[in-house]
């Protein structure tokens, strides 16, 4: 049995949230520069 | 404030996100093996459905260009291939992170492993070639070609596991895990989907006003 399994899930889970959050954020500000760009 | 359908589609990942993480973190119990560190399969089994997921739909909309020649076919592409490659990059982090506690290492040259990172390489070249080639009509002709080119490895990740002797476990079914097991993974699962639709279609918009812009006839 694996006894330091929860650090590795909770890393799974932070590097998770991480990557979805960061990307819907800079999604977000490239389509606010396109569209203001465009007018 | 009015919230537009992609943003409704991304809050309903966040709350099934949610449910899920809940579901799978406290309600469901450590494997018999493993223990807690399988928990991870509720995140890197999703990012890797719907890796796979983005990349067949990759195939669908250079089909659908070649075909058609519709624009939006293109937008697609470009759209779902950049979507792919993050949560593609993020399936491998999390691989990696479960496979140091159970193989003892970060990576191995293991089937599975191997043909991943060259679909992630495959898929990269689509991106870069798109990012050097300035006329729209060849570089949609191209990346199209180039992307049915790549997904050819998309059947050797899948049946990898199946067709070599491979560290990595074949899949699973809902018929060999404990139903306690499947609900976490079926709700993260829904989440990534519903994530994936919202960045594809956020990205979409991007290139589509790119689009419009090479397209517009110069100004006198």
């Amino acid at each position: 049995m694996i006894t330091d399994g929860w650090l590795w899930v909770e890393y799974s889970w932070g590097i998770t949230i991480a990557v979805l959050v960061v990307y819907a954020i800079v999604l977000e500000t490239r389509l606010a520069a396109v569209r203001k760009e465009q007018g | 404030m009015k919230l537009s359908w992609e943003m409704v589609v991304g809050l309903l990942g966040v709350v099934l996100f949610a449910v899920g993480s809940y579901q799978g973190l406290v309600v469901a119990p450590p494997d018999r093996f493993m223990g807690d560190v399988m928990r991870i399969m509720y995140v890197h089994v999703p990012a890797a459905w719907i890796t796979l997921l983005l990349f067949t739909f990759v195939l669908v909309c250079a089909i659908g260009w070649l075909w058609k020649g519709k624009w939006y076919w293109d937008a697609l592409l470009e759209a779902s291939v950049e979507v792919g490659l993050v949560m593609g990059c993020l399936l491998v982090v999390l691989g990696m992170l479960w496979g140091r506690p159970t193989w003892g290492v970060f990576w191995t040259w293991d089937p599975r492993l191997t043909s991943v990172a060259v679909m992630l390489l495959l898929f990269a070249g689509v991106a870069a070639l798109r990012a050097f080639v300035d006329d729209p009509r060849q570089r949609a002709t191209w990346s199209a070609v180039a992307s049915i080119v790549a997904y050819v490895d998309i059947p050797i990740v899948y049946f990898s596991v199946r067709w070599w002797n491979s560290l990595h476990q074949v899949q699973s079914s809902p018929k060999t895990v404990d139903a306690l097991m499947v609900v976490p993974l079926r709700l993260c699962a829904f989440a990534f989907l519903a994530f994936g639709i919202w960045f594809v279609a956020r990205r979409y918009r991007i290139a589509r006003v790119r689009l419009d812009k090479e397209m517009a006839p110069c100004p006198e």
